[in-house]
């Protein structure tokens, strides 16, 4: 018999299934996507360039180092003194970095990577320098191994600087992973023109255990209080978690008190008519109280990012002031997926 | 191209787009997972045909893809953010009943992923236990323990919900 929760379950998920991306001209797209991995192994780069073009079907050709600046940058005013009882204190996004340096990396990637760190660990991504978000080599340090997996995925041993290793092939993938002490993986990925074991070998033993700073493009002049940051992206976003409650958050406990997220998305964002029209720091956005009395606050930084900003059960007041406190600094993000 | 698979692509595409979305909830990397298996099966597609059950293989395609290396290539932060409710920029709708279904999806995206697609794959798609660890790739003795812990997160939430309104 089936429960409530699960008649509610089906409704959603039926109802949402309509909501699906348009399957467009698949046909055209996968005959292009075959023809490309027919011919990457022989390929050369420009080649897949122009073949990945067509397989897309749009040419974006924007990336980290050609972005587009926020044409209104924030005006953000001096931090407001919090109220006594505020859920908030004077502060800013602590130092964050990455575990791992690379010495080496091949040519045609990206020298500065996007860096996070999310649910499997932290990782390092040194995409292709000509295609935003095209796969070049990935880096990962994570407490499990986190290579690719599945039936198509070929395993064999090795060892990297003197540690037992195992080298993993999964279509045009080549990982290398290892352990530098029991529960701390290093994992080398690399994919499409670099996915050879010659480059995850030579990046694998260039790793230097030398913390390299990164910056998320959000300055932030409060701090929810007693928070530090769980997740965060070199793209700009961050969710902040109480100290106490991070394992509770690691763990993936949907309901998890305290948590705020901050996150510039590649978004256009119209949300007339719903929830309360706001302007924050001279920017239109819309503040939405949700079923759980969080909020949730939406701002258009231009016609094409926005700033989210999701709280807690805060103030109306409150939930406003800390957006006045917080600023994207970044550019133009890539499009998403 | 194989004319079969031709139809197939037809036919069954936008089935399989739905199925990447709901496991998703990402338009592009639905859209570029249902690429991808289906690309990997056009040079590969007379051997498919041989093994009975070309639907079936592909499908699982989609899964593995949904649930392997690509589904840790894209996460980020905002993976969680991703699938908040968020009218007018994710497409959903705060208002009444909506406001429930986007909580129910909400709290659906949070799950880890293999239970995410147990619940997809049941809920969704009808399948039985069996051939749900079939696509998912592990036993049906998982599906079954996997189901009633997802589920029973989602009558928490769902009870939170209505006690708030």
């Amino acid at each position: 018999m089936i429960t409530a929760a699960e008649h509610h379950l089906v409704e959603a998920l039926q109802a949402e299934a309509h909501a699906a991306p348009p399957a467009g001209d698949l046909l055209r797209v996968v005959r292009a996507r075959a023809r490309q991995r027919s011919r990457r192994r022989v390929a050369t780069g420009s080649a897949i360039a122009a073949v990945a073009v067509v397989a897309s079907g749009a040419v974006v050709r924007l990336d980290r180092d050609d972005t587009l600046r926020v044409p209104q940058p924030y005006t953000s005013p001096e931090a407001p003194a919090p109220a006594p009882a505020s859920p908030f204190e004077p502060g800013a996004l602590p130092r964050l970095t990455f575990p791992v340096t690379p010495r080496w990396l091949p040519a045609g990637v990206h020298r500065t990577p996007r860096v996070s760190l999310a649910d499997s660990g932290f990782e390092a991504s040194y995409d292709d320098a000509s295609r935003p978000r095209y796969m070049g080599v990935d880096i990962w340090s994570s407490d499990r191994d986190v290579s690719p997996t599945g039936p198509e995925a070929a395993r064999r041993a090795t060892t990297v600087n003197g540690h037992p290793a195992t080298l993993t092939t999964f279509a045009d993938t080549v990982a290398l992973s290892w352990q530098t002490t029991p529960g701390s993986w290093r994992v080398v990925m690399a994919g499409n023109s670099w996915g050879e074991e010659s480059v995850v070998r030579r990046v694998a033993e260039s790793l230097a255990e030398e913390p390299l700073e990164v910056h998320v493009p959000l300055e932030l002049g409060l701090m929810p209080r007693d928070a530090a940051p769980a997740q965060w992206s070199t793209d700009g976003s961050v969710i902040l978690v109480p100290r106490d409650k991070h394992e509770a958050w690691k763990a993936g406990d949907g309901d998890v008190p305290g948590v705020v997220l901050i996150a510039a998305r590649r978004a256009r964002a119209d949300l007339t008519g719903r929830g309360e029209e706001v302007t924050v720091t001279g920017h239109r956005g819309w503040l939405m109280r949700q079923g759980n009395a969080r909020y949730t606050l939406v701002l258009v930084l231009t016609d094409q990012m926005c700033l989210v900003i999701d709280t807690p059960a805060w103030s109306r007041q409150d939930v406003l002031r800390f957006a006045e406190a917080t600023r994207y600094t970044g550019g133009l993000l890539p499009q998403e997926g | 191209m194989n004319a079969s698979f031709e139809e197939y692509v037809v036919s069954r595409g936008p089935v399989l787009i739905r199925l990447a979305w709901l496991l998703t909830r990402d338009e592009h990397q639905a859209q570029d997972v249902v690429q991808d298996a289906l690309a990997k099966a056009a040079g590969r597609w007379p051997r498919i045909e041989r093994l009975g059950a070309p639907d079936a293989y592909v499908r699982k395609m989609v899964v593995n893809e949904v649930l392997s290396w690509r589904r840790r290539r894209h996460a980020v932060p905002t993976e969680r953010l991703a699938d908040l409710p968020l009218p007018g920029v994710y497409g959903g709708d705060p208002a009444g009943e909506h406001a429930d279904r986007a909580e129910v999806l909400a709290l659906l995206a949070m799950l880890p992923p293999q239970q995410r697609a147990v619940l997809v794959l049941r809920y969704y798609e009808g399948l039985d236990d069996e051939s749900i660890a079939e696509l998912v790739g592990c036993a049906p003795v998982t599906v079954r323990a996997h189901a009633p812990t997802a589920l029973a997160r989602l009558r928490a939430r769902a009870t939170a919900v209505k006690e708030s309104l």
